[in-house]
């Protein structure tokens, strides 16, 4: 492969002694700094108390789907689990009470969500549309055991989470 | 064997050698390894040739050929890969799928569908039917242990034909027309055959799995261990389905063994581990009704101290405990028991010895006969393998004893006769005849007549020794130093042993028995509450899938048991405890240290042609191999 060289930029004497763009630079800073205080055009906001707003198609962790039947859309197919890089899923396969609605749900489903890492491989091999990455973003708390998430618990944030969708 | 013809054809304009008359199907993917897709053949059940599924192009003919009803020919020139050859394959496929339920999530069969893989394979991603699916019957539990989906069902026959084929019954039937047609159980009568977990082995689809496995797990959260049914004296071979994550064996599959068991499992192997207690449920570790700790050191002294110790093997011991034991009865002066007959082993020892396998000399022999016992309740799969000789090869069959004929429906000689009566009478059969004889006519006839009964055979005749425990063989080649039950009984009764150690089952008489005068009475339970209740020590007790070590199965053949799975510590298992008793003893030489060694040991001691195939079927590296399916 030919090499080529990119060619330099044309630097003049004031461009060596730095100050103009330290200056330049510091007028910008200090022009935000001016409408802060004026209270105009917020960029930082109080978290935990106030929250973003993202868009729909913001990737957060992921939650299961509840359907119209009020049975959880998954069926305990596993291929999220198997999926899933860091093994954040736990499922147990259990029989629907009804076999005539459905025949196979999770009797367990669990995310540990201290290491999900947010990739969205799940959602994108559920057959079932039953786990979607939510806008949740936050997780934290206060002991590792905190961040395993239940079946319940997944199902109940999808409704939970304002941000989500719409 | 005769060695098969190897005949030049072409496949896919290459110059292959193939056995000549073979199965074409069964060769290109055999002896050659080409994948083509098939519902309706199997190796087990035979060509049908209505799926279409396995279409070839073969040069000189102008329509495609199913490849499963041809055999091999010489210049025979096919092609399997061509445009032509996978574009109708697809086609066929498209049709397939035409109804089939989206049902691959919570499918059973999911995973290693043989369908879900040609539609991968065929890159047959969408439907071109635009109208809604025929709608039919699912989860329809149509026995113990099926349960059927008619949705998924390809209609391939297999089911229909097994039945008729190796059960002697169609107990499944195809019915209605067109896109009608479903499988069914005929006037909805459950299967009730002892081989019904067979059907969702073959089942190519999810339209027949079992109940047992249903919504278990997953194929690749799996292993396989391949192991040895404990179950009866045949010793299918098995694969064990370890789940990895709990460690649990899920279910026993067949695993191919052309002179055991085939393709297929009976029932009563194959489920027998759900039989078993519950995890929970289970004794995993010793409990010595006196002490708290320790168990082993008092068992240790008790052993040592004790004036006339007696070791009690059941059926399911394998070689190697049978070996260790004998050995620790040494060091203690103790006497051990094993479930043989001595009758048994005495008829052995007429028996003429084979360089034949037992699938080689079923078979050679034009006919077969049964003597003493209805196959299928005593060595069921056995059966399976008479009746399709019936028709497959038009082997005449035979059977004699005083049960139920078991082949009524097929033209064979059943006699209502008794042990004594035949050997009087000794009722004529062909010259080329494989006999089958039952443990309980040898151990009801006197020698003499088993003398002359053999002595009047054909030359061209063979006879196997059908018997009942599962390494009852094993036990006999072992006989030496070791005495068969009725012994014990009378020990017994003169109050003879202080100690007594059960391996296993207590057996029946035994617990019948008085046994106050035993001292310590030490048993091997799944259960603490199946306890004999004079019994001070328990030790945990190991069921067939957890051992390892060889059972030697009634044809001779040396298996090998694989361990798919351990419910309590490796130091509580029978050959463990009783490796560090021996060297509490001072025993410490080489031939204990493990499983293996004595396996090697006891090869150089059996006769040459047993040598050959232990040899030939047991490879000694790679002892706690697993294969990933
Ligand atoms: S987002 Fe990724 S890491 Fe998290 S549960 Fe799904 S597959 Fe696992
Ligand atoms: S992939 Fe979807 S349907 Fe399957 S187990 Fe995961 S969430 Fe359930
Ligand atoms: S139930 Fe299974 S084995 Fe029987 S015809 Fe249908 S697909 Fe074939
Ligand atoms: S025939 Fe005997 S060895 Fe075979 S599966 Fe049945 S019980 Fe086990
Ligand atoms: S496998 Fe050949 S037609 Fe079905």
């Amino acid at each position: 492969m030919a090499i080529k060289t990119a060619p330099r930029p044309n630097l003049r004497w004031t461009d060596y002694l730095y100050l103009p763009s330290i200056l330049k630079g510091l007028k910008i800073t200090f022009s935000y700094f001016a409408k802060t205080l004026l209270r105009k055009n917020l960029y930082t906001m109080e978290f935990p108390e106030q929250k973003w707003m993202f868009p729909k198609r913001y990737r957060g962790y992921p939650m299961l789907v509840q359907g119209d039947n009020g049975v959880e859309n998954c069926v305990a197919c596993k291929l999220c689990e198997v999926v899933c890089p860091p093994s954040a899923i736990t499922i147990r396969i259990g029989h629907y009470n009804n076999p005539e609605v459905k025949e196979r749900i999770p009797a367990e489903f669990i995310i540990d969500m201290g290491r999900c890492i947010v990739c969205g491989m799940c959602e994108e091999a559920c057959p079932c549309e039953a786990i979607v990455m939510s806008n949740a973003h936050v997780m934290s708390s206060g002991s590792r055991s905190g961040l395993i998430f239940k079946k319940t618990l997944l199902l109940d944030d999808y409704h939970q989470i304002p941000t989500m969708r719409d | 064997m005769t060695t098969p013809n190897l005949v030049k054809m072409k496949v896919n304009g290459q110059e292959v050698m193939l056995p000549e008359g073979k199965n074409l199907l069964q060769a290109l993917m055999e002896d050659i390894k080409t994948e083509i897709p098939h519902f309706c053949y199997h190796p087990g059940i035979g060509p049908e040739g209505s799926c279409r599924l396995c279409l070839v192009e073969v040069t000189g003919q102008p329509k495609m050929a199913t490849s499963c009803t041809m055999t091999v020919k010489e210049g025979l020139d096919i092609q399997t890969q061509s445009e032509v050859a996978k574009d109708a394959r697809k086609h066929v496929l498209e049709f397939f799928l035409l109804n089939h339920p989206l049902d691959c999530p919570f499918c059973d069969k999911g995973g290693e569908c043989p369908l879900q893989n040609y539609t991968i394979d065929a890159h047959q991603t969408e439907s071109r039917f635009d109208f809604a699916k025929e709608q039919k019957d699912k989860h329809k539990i149509i026995g113990d242990h099926i349960i059927l989906d008619k949705e998924r069902c390809v209609l391939c026959n297999r089911c229909v034909r097994f039945g008729s084929d190796f059960i002697g019954k169609e107990e499944l039937t195809i019915r209605n027309r067109g896109s009608h047609n479903e499988i069914d159980v005929p006037d909805n009568q459950p299967l009730t055959s002892g081989f019904t977990g067979n059907y969702a082995d073959f089942c190519p689809v999810g339209a027949l799995t079992t109940l047992e496995y249903r919504f278990k797990a997953r194929p690749w959260e799996m292993r396989t261990v391949d192991t040895v049914c404990g179950g009866c004296s045949v010793g299918c071979n098995m694969q064990a389905w370890r789940k990895e994550k709990t460690g649990e064996v899920l279910r026993l599959t067949p695993r191919v063994n052309h002179d055991v068991n085939q393709w297929w499992l009976c029932d009563k192997g194959r489920f027998s581990i759900h039989d078993l207690p519950a995890e929970g449920d289970r004794l995993i570790e010793p409990v010595d009704k006196r002490v708290a700790t320790d168990v082993f050191e008092k068992l240790f002294e008790t052993i040592k101290s004790a004036k006339a110790p007696a070791f009690v093997l059941d059926q399911s011991a394998t070689n190697e405990e049978i070996y260790i034991t004998k050995k620790l009865a040494n060091y203690s002066n103790a006497t051990v028991y094993a479930p043989f007959s001595s009758r048994l082993l005495a008829f052995r020892s007429l028996l003429p010895s084979t360089s034949l396998t037992f699938g080689q000399s079923f078979d050679q022999a034009q006919s077969i006969a049964v003597l003493g016992e209805k196959l299928e309740s005593d060595h069921p799969v056995l059966s399976l393998r008479l009746r399709r000789a019936f028709h497959q090869s038009q082997k005449s069959i035979f059977s004699y004893h005083e049960g139920e004929n078991e082949f009524s429906d097929i033209q064979s000689v059943f006699q209502k006769i008794s042990a004594k009566d035949y050997f009087e009478k000794k009722p004529n059969v062909d010259s080329s005849t494989l006999f089958l004889l039952s443990y309980k006519w040898v151990e009801t006839t006197p020698h003499e007549t088993l003398v002359s009964w053999v002595k009047s055979l054909p030359e061209s005749s063979q006879v196997v020794l059908l018997v009942n425990g599962s390494n009852e063989v094993g036990m006999m080649d072992q006989a030496t130093n070791m005495a068969p039950m009725d012994e014990m009984y009378q020990a017994i009764k003169n109050q003879k042993h202080d100690v007594v150690v059960l391996l296993g089952d207590m057996p029946q008489e035994l617990a019948l028995l008085d046994l106050s005068h035993v001292s310590t009475l030490v048993q091997t339970v799944y259960m603490a509450s199946a306890a004999h209740p004079q019994a001070l020590i328990l030790l945990p007790r190991a069921f067939f899938t957890e051992k390892t070590g060889t059972f030697t199965n009634t044809f001779g053949l040396v298996q090998r048991l694989r361990r798919a799975q351990r419910v309590f510590d490796r130091k509580y298992e029978t050959f463990e405890w009783m490796k560090a008793m021996l060297e509490n003893f001072g025993h410490h030489e080489e031939d204990v240290t493990n499983v293996l060694g004595i396996l090697s040991q006891e090869v150089k001691s059996y006769p040459k042609t047993l040598q050959a195939i232990v040899e030939s079927t047991v490879t000694y590296d790679h002892y706690e191999r697993t294969q990933w399916r």
